[in-house]
């Protein structure tokens, strides 16, 4: 019963040490070193592939799949919170009932890690995001009936051939009220709590092609079957300022997968077994993520006031001569 | 890649010029560490010339941030020479520029690519060159701290082990902030620009976190009388290893997002 009360007693103490703050951080170092060993976010089939069946069924009942949001780590992270939450008040009322002099970047530091994780489990529970691959011209609609076209996007290349940037002109319609903004990665459309990133691009190789039976539009590895065989459109490049359609060829119809095939370079006007080319152009598309996240400048301000503690308890140190 | 090769030059002969001053006690060096500027000065004046090439700040490849992290220790080793005169440092900037020189070493290699390339559209953002050009300023003040801890365990006499203890907490008090601000705020404000989120535990992240998170170990250990010591000294050598780790073995070991 003693001990009991002991306890009890000696909780406050145990948890506002500084010797648990030690273990708890060495813990969560360990824990987030078994985390970063695993591939996180895969597949089911994939843990049993890699680790067999046995360790890849492990890894999934205890949810090491998933370990930054397993209830392993969270309760580990919920006691870091307690203990740095408690420390930092107790520590606060000692030395406001001590009248010592002002030294506020510890506490600010303390305090903004303590938001940074409140925010982090604001964002766990509220934030939505998809993505969506739009052509020019097209729209999708948000969930507040808010529009949001795509007026135009340009791939912008350097001189190598590498992206050097993708640029949507978005449309945004809410009510009555329509703007124009340009988003490029890194600079994301801002709506309420919504924002829109350039996230990546697809180009699709588009084929016209004509043959006795009729004409047929070939999108993206479509597959044509043929009296000669299979006819796949792979891509489009241009070569000598000229498109160049590259397509396979395969010389059984009934069975593409397992038969030998022919790369075939062709032009617009080129004919080939039965089929003459009378289009070939790429299409751009512009992938899009859209986020619903409430408090993002919030989070920002709290991260940047994390900065503010570190250099002023950097300054105070200075200030005692201990750097 | 000449003034890179010059550089690592330079640093060899600092390094040389270093050992003979160690062993020989009576002299004092008074021209190594202007050898170490140069090599800084070098490296510097290479990602200025990188940077008009490709019109931005160079630091957006393992080639630029090595050279960059190589640039921050030789200046970091140049002021803390000027601002120490004894004797015992002599060691300590002798152990660092051998890791500097390592750092120059990987640059020059194959696994390192040296084309001037232009970035990729998400490297071109301003919190990225804040989240590299201070994650790299921090570390090499950890470089410091590594090297310090090393001296501290092999101490024969308590002067010499409280000098370099000394010397591993005040290279960690000035590199926590600037690491801290840099891997993680910076990188976390870029990250939310470039991919639409704060954080992800992206093996890098994780890895950046967990040699902070060895670093607050060790500033929180200092304050628990009975853990100074040899396990303060081990805490400051782990984390360095995990800095290193988070630069090299993330790369090779483990995948994810950032490209270096």
């Amino acid at each position: 019963m003693n001990k009991k009360k002991g306890f009890v007693y000696r909780l406050p103490a145990v948890l506002t040490s500084m010797k648990t703050a030690v273990i708890l951080l060495s813990i969560m170092i360990i824990l987030s070193i078994a985390g970063s060993l695993i591939p996180q976010g895969k597949e089911l089939s994939f843990y049993a592939m890699k680790y067999g069946d046995f360790w890849g069924g492990f890894i999934i009942a205890a949810h090491l799949n998933n370990f930054f949001r397993s209830w392993l780590f969270l309760s580990f992270s919920a006691l870091f919170f307690i203990n740095l939450a408690s420390c930092s008040i107790l520590r606060l009322f000692r030395r406001l009932k001590r009248r010592d002099p002002l030294r506020p970047g510890p506490d600010i530091i303390h305090l903004s890690l303590l938001l940074i994780i409140i925010l982090g489990v604001f964002v766990l529970f509220t934030r939505q995001e998809t993505t969506v691959m739009l052509a020019p011209g097209e729209s999708f609609t948000l969930p507040d009936n808010a529009v949001i076209r795509l007026a135009s996007f340009e791939i912008e290349y350097y001189e190598d051939g590498r992206p050097k940037d993708w640029i949507s002109r978005l449309e945004l319609t809410a009510g009555d009220i329509s703007t124009e903004s340009l988003v490029e990665v890194n600079k994301p459309l801002k709506y309420g709590a919504y924002r829109v990133f350039q996230n990546f691009y697809d180009l699709r190789p588009h084929a016209a092609v004509r043959s006795s039976s009729g004409e047929y539009e070939l999108e993206g590895q479509d597959g044509l079957a043929t009296d000669a065989g299979a006819v796949y459109l792979m891509d489009i490049r241009e070569i000598d300022d000229e498109s160049v359609g590259i397509f396979f060829f395969t010389e059984d119809a009934e069975d593409a997968e397992s038969s030998d095939y022919d790369e075939l370079h062709l032009k617009t006007g080129d004919e080939f077994r039965g089929l003459t080319i009378t289009d070939l152009y790429v299409s751009e598309f512009s992938g899009l993520l859209v986020v619903y996240q409430p408090g993002a400048k919030l989070i920002i301000a709290v991260l940047l006031l994390f900065c503010a503690g570190l250099a002023l308890t950097f300054y105070q140190k200075l200030g005692d001569g201990l750097v | 890649m000449i003034m890179t090769s010059a550089a690592l030059m330079l640093q060899f002969l600092s390094a040389a010029v270093q050992v003979v001053f160690i062993f020989k006690s009576s002299r004092k060096d008074l021209f190594s560490h202007f050898l170490l500027l140069a090599s800084g000065l070098l490296l510097l004046a290479n990602l200025i010339i990188r940077s008009i090439q490709i019109n931005f700040v160079a630091v957006t490849n393992t080639f630029e941030s090595l050279v960059f992290f190589s640039a921050a220790i030789m200046f970091v080793l140049f002021f803390m020479r000027l601002r120490l005169k004894d004797k015992v440092y002599q060691l300590l900037i002798f152990g660092v520029t051998v890791i500097s020189i390592a750092l120059l070493a990987i640059a020059s290699s194959p696994i390192a690519p040296k084309e001037v390339l232009e970035p990729i559209p998400a490297l071109q953002s301003n919190w990225l060159v804040l989240h590299v050009t201070f994650a790299f300023i921090g570390e090499s003040f950890f470089a410091v701290s590594f090297v310090a801890a090393i001296m501290t365990l092999r101490a024969k006499d308590d002067e010499r082990k409280k000098l370099s203890d000394k010397i591993t907490y005040t290279s960690i008090a000035i590199g926590y902030p600037i690491f801290s601000a840099g891997a993680l705020v910076f990188g976390a404000i870029w990250a939310y620009y470039a991919w639409g989120r704060f954080w992800g535990w992206d093996p890098k992240e994780t890895w950046a976190l967990i040699t902070w998170l060895t670093y607050s170990v060790y500033l929180h250990l200092r304050f628990i009388k009975k853990m100074r010591g040899a396990v303060v000294s081990w805490a400051a050598i782990i984390g360095f290893l995990f800095t290193l780790f988070t630069f090299f073995g993330v790369n090779f070991l483990l995948s994810g997002l950032h490209s270096y």
